[in-house]
């Protein structure tokens, strides 16, 4: 990949240019503070952190419990997981692998979506069908 | 890259409304029609098959009683859903309210360890419903 700020090109798992030392995400880094050498520091657990990830990445938490709830429950236990893992590896910097599982996750949720709607449609289906040959 | 963003952001709208749409309508069959008489909603597949419970048995008999006021009633048939519930609204209406770029309340970023609990509670939730004696069987349907 080619660094935003400086075009200098870096293997595609870096974080940092290694030209010009600035994170590689097309975002621009917090204006905080010089980014450290190292991203990967431990987050400080049970202290959630006050600022959001700058780029936000969607864990599906809603719709895994909606399925938990709603239907075809093994698929909403597998979603929570990995909503659980988006998040972990947010607050570990991981934002490569966080939208992987984002991915995933999102998946899951039109997978388990898409067969509660079919369950539901079969379900009319069999509705229509026993009452037209209860009333013939 | 613009039209990329531009077809995410419709899909995620479309994504929205029929979230929106299937709620209303869902809402609407719940209030009329009392799950607690068979033969109107399907049977839960794992209910069918095994005859336990899940952890989301009880959610549509629980929707029933709290459109129709009843919230004791409603955390009788699922405590988890209607604990879930305001959580759930928050979200989807959150995001639905951000992904048409209107005014929205904040996007929560829920620590790992909170979901691993929340999975912890879930899978809790769905033995301890389906233990057969006297202080447990208030967590069933």
């Amino acid at each position: 990949m080619y660094c935003s700020i400086c075009g200098n090109q870096n293997p595609d798992d870096a974080r940092f240019c290694t030209s010009c030392g600035q994170p590689t995400r097309s975002a621009p880094p917090p204006p905080t503070t010089a980014p450290p050498p190292r991203p990967s520091v431990p987050p400080q657990q049970g202290a959630p952190p006050s600022r959001g990830p700058i780029e936000h990445i969607p864990n599906y938490l809603a719709q895994a419990i909606l399925v938990t709830i709603f239907c075809c429950l093994p698929l909403g236990i597998v979603s929570i997981v990995f909503a659980a893992q988006v998040n972990g590896k947010v607050a570990r910097g991981d934002l490569e692998g966080a939208k992987r599982d984002s991915n995933t996750a999102k998946t899951w949720a039109w997978i388990s979506f898409g067969l509660g709607l079919a369950h539901g449609i079969l379900w009319v289906i069999y509705f229509i069908f026993t009452a037209t040959i209860l009333s013939l | 890259m613009s039209t990329a963003r531009k077809s995410g952001a419709s899909s995620f709208r479309a994504a929205y409304a029929l979230i929106a749409a299937t709620s209303a309508i869902g809402l609407a069959v719940i209030y009329l029609f009392d799950p607690r008489e068979p033969g109107t909603y399907p049977i839960c597949p794992f209910f069918g098959l095994t005859g336990w419970h899940c952890p989301g048995c009880g959610t549509l008999r629980a929707l029933h009683q709290l459109l129709h006021g009843n919230i004791a009633a409603a955390f009788g048939f699922n405590a988890y859903t209607m604990l879930a519930l305001p959580a759930i609204a928050y979200s989807l209406s959150a995001g639905a309210l951000r992904t048409y770029g209107l005014p929205a309340p904040p996007r929560l970023f829920i620590p790992a360890r909170w979901i691993w609990a929340l999975l912890a509670a879930v899978l809790a939730f769905w033995l301890l419903r389906n233990m057969p004696f006297a202080p447990l069987t208030i967590l069933a349907p």
